[in-house]
């Protein structure tokens, strides 16, 4: 306490420390290179195969905006709680917080590919080129017996849509069972329009009732569900979303970064107050935008399946991988001077305490989604994991996600001196941030050959991940350059640089 | 770090054995802080320090070393998670087999049995900490012969104290208030455990006077 007390009368530290020198300086622009290199390969692999782009290049977005995301909720936690402990590692999120702006011009690629990835979006339902396969959105037959027997699929007349009410009665859209018959067979674009009652002279559904039965009540679920959907998943709403996260995000991450390094000069209490005051707010903002971005972005890959607790998912996601990166970094620039006295074992310690726990909600929650769907056995509950257990390769990347994500980090990090020794933790948060991009892979690209095996990984996955990594950190560390590592103006600096686990 | 901030009367018993520790008081933490260095650099181990609040850096000044805690509650833990699956896994698929939910009676169930296992790692982990807390800090305890000492009682307010208890092996009446004086202690006593183990008290007549300075030579 006494030494608590002492530190804060010494005079505040020279501002020249903690500025980017040494190696990490021209660092911005070994991930230009990269991001550079892999935006052609990208760009050539767009020409060759458009859908598979547009699969790795949202799978490499997400993986980089959960960082961004997870860093503006770090931030947002030390105001909301007044922490003193964290504002020597405060200013290294805030700058990945602050990536958030490279990431705006990144999302313009996933926009061009939408009708790719969200053809519900415009109006189609199945998930196109895959039309080959039976069941085209690779989910096991949503079909249960009950309703089967309820809502018989109209095989032997070739009519009008309305001559079904009766047999349908829950179809509140008109949508009709012959329709559905027809369209199984491969025309993804037509039941949309058919689930908004659109009159529709099908000539097909005569002859063999018995194998098309089971897909035409299939089909018809399908669009009515669709249907239900069109209010939320529809292109103009969808984009307009989109505009309103990437407003919220940019607006924390400039006002959080402004507070912060407007203060570096003006050293201005009173700026602290102020980033107090806007924090409870932009935590609502921030924990609705999330969710529904996640729900809008990938959980839409696989327009049929939903799971409430998916956003929460994604964020427990985004907070671990964030953690992980601000210990990277910060032990980098530790290492390589710049951060040298700034950032202790004592910061170390509590950053992997809060990655651990994070790691263990991420598990939980993880768990949470799984053992219902599990236990309900619900068809069309159970597709998100039927698609990442019995098709391809997943199922041995789902084991590795629960051994690489939760088993081997939770008992190599659950020491306290595992946590303290600092080349350990750098072993567990490499790890971790590793399984992020795993698990953001294992979220996105099972959407990418839905019912089929013929999953493989592609050179484009690596050449997106490189485009969108390689600039979101080039944006990073050259924002670092210009600013201080550390927020000197900050009137807890002096407690955080002598800051003690007790 | 600190007792509890109990204050027990000062004893009027007069019984004479050996001494049970030594208490010196200090001013300001610093002191404590150093004081409490001079004793582990001189090899002593049975020793303690009392203050109104937690002084940064007393751990590693003490020579204290990581808490053993952990290592108490993550076996305890683990026996809990394999006590819960042990459970469930005998009565729902041996004792008594049972299909819940289309669920098979057998391990495959595994993730019905997760939520029950990971309530009893916690139940367990936390009955782990605190028993095992109070186990490490030596508690419950009903007596400590600080409490012998009139003086002792503003550990709680206002004072640093250091206490060396006699069974140190270092131990010496002498040589151990040397090094305390040498530590700028300002005041420094030999306080005496009671004949009875502080029982007296209650043998105490109604209405004595509790002013006599009791077992404590100063």
């Amino acid at each position: 306490m006494s030494a608590h007390l002492d530190s804060m009368a010494q005079p505040s530290a020279d501002p020249s420390r903690w500025v980017l020198s040494g190696p990490w300086a021209g660092a911005w622009k070994v991930f230009a290179l990269i991001g550079a290199l892999g935006a052609a390969g990208a760009a050539f692999g767009y020409t060759v195969d458009s859908r598979r782009f547009a699969y790795a290049w949202l799978f490499s977005f997400m993986t980089c905006l959960a960082v961004a995301l997870g860093c503006t909720f770090f931030v947002l936690i030390q105001r909301l709680t007044v922490a003193g402990w964290s504002v020597t590692v405060r200013r290294t999120a805030e700058f990945f917080s602050y990536g958030v702006l490279a990431l705006v011009p990144l999302f313009v690629p996933v926009l061009m590919c939408a009708g790719q990835l969200w053809p519900s979006l415009e109006g189609r339902v199945g998930g196109p080129d895959v039309s080959g396969h039976g069941e085209s959105h690779g989910s096991i037959s949503l079909v249960t017996p009950a309703y089967a027997q309820e809502h018989p699929p109209a095989t032997s007349q070739g009519g009008g849509t309305h001559g079904n009410a009766e047999a349908a009665p829950a179809s509140a859209h008109g949508s009709s069972p012959v329709e559905g018959a027809t369209n199984h067979a491969g025309d993804p674009g037509a039941a949309a329009g058919n689930a908004h009652g659109s009159p529709s002279l099908s000539s097909a559904g005569h002859g063999d009732a018995a194998t098309h039965a089971l897909h035409a009540s299939h089909e018809l679920i399908r669009s009515e569900t669709m249907a239900k959907k069109t209010g939320y998943l529809n292109r103009n709403f969808f984009y307009g979303r989109a505009a309103l996260y990437f407003a919220v995000w940019v607006l924390l991450a400039v006002r959080l970064f402004g507070y912060s390094v407007t203060q570096d000069t003006t050293k201005d209490p009173k700026l602290t107050v102020r980033a107090q005051g806007f924090a409870p707010g932009a935590m609502f903002l921030f924990a609705l935008t999330l969710t529904f971005a996640a729900f809008d972005w990938i959980m839409a890959l696989e327009p049929t399946w939903c799971s409430t607790i998916f956003g929460v998912y994604y964020f427990a996601g985004c907070v671990v991988s964030s953690l992980a990166v601000i210990i990277l970094v910060t032990m980098a620039l530790r290492t390589s001077g710049p951060l040298k006295g700034a950032v202790t074992p004592e910061h170390f310690h509590d950053l992997g305490k809060l990655m651990f726990g994070f790691m263990v909600f991420w598990a939980y929650i993880g768990f949470s989604q799984f053992m219902l769907i599990w236990y309900a056995a619900l068809p069309e509950e159970t597709s998100w994991y039927h698609n990442r257990w019995d098709y391809g390769p997943w199922a041995k990347v789902s084991v590795a996600l629960l051994f690489g994500h939760f088993i081997v980090p939770f008992f190599w990090l659950i020491s306290r001196n595992f946590k303290r020794n600092l080349s350990r933790l750098q072993l567990g948060a490499g790890l971790l941030l590793v399984m992020h991009v795993v698990d953001m892979y294992w979220f996105v690209m099972p959407n990418l050959a839905l019912g089929s095996n013929d999953f493989a990984f592609h050179w484009l996955d690596a050449a997106c991940f490189c485009a969108v990594g390689g600039v979101y950190g080039a944006f990073v560390f050259f924002r670092m350059t210009k600013n201080h590592l550390v927020p000197v103006g900050d009137p807890r600096l002096q407690r955080s640089l002598h800051f003690q686990n007790a | 770090m600190s007792t509890p901030a109990k204050v027990a009367p000062a004893s009027s018993s007069v019984g004479e054995g050996a001494p049970a520790l030594l208490l010196a008081e200090f001013n300001a933490p610093s002191e404590v802080l150093h004081a409490a260095k001079a004793l582990r650099e001189a090899g002593y181990t049975h020793f303690d320090t009392h203050s109104p609040f937690p002084i940064h850096g007393m751990d590693e000044a003490m020579g204290l070393g990581d808490s053993k805690l952990g290592l108490i509650v993550f076996p305890i833990g683990l026996l809990g998670g394999t006590l819960a699956f042990t459970m469930i896994h005998w009565m729902n698929n041996i004792d008594y087999p049972i299909i819940i939910g289309g669920k098979p009676a057998s391990v495959a169930s595994l993730p019905s049995m997760i939520p029950v296992m990971f309530e009893l790692t916690v139940l367990l982990s936390a009955f782990a900490t605190v028993f095992g807390m109070l186990h490490l800090n030596k508690l419950p305890r009903h007596h400590h012969p600080i409490f012998n000492s009139d003086r002792f009682a503003s550990f709680s307010n206002d004072k640093f104290f250091v206490s060396v208890e006699a069974t140190d092996p270092k131990w010496s009446a002498e040589k151990t208030r040397n090094l305390l004086e040498a530590a700028h202690a300002h005041h420094i006593e030999l306080v005496y455990d009671d004949e009875e183990g502080g029982e007296d008290l209650d043998e105490a007549p109604l209405g004595s006077p509790s002013t006599s300075p009791g077992k404590v030579h100063a």
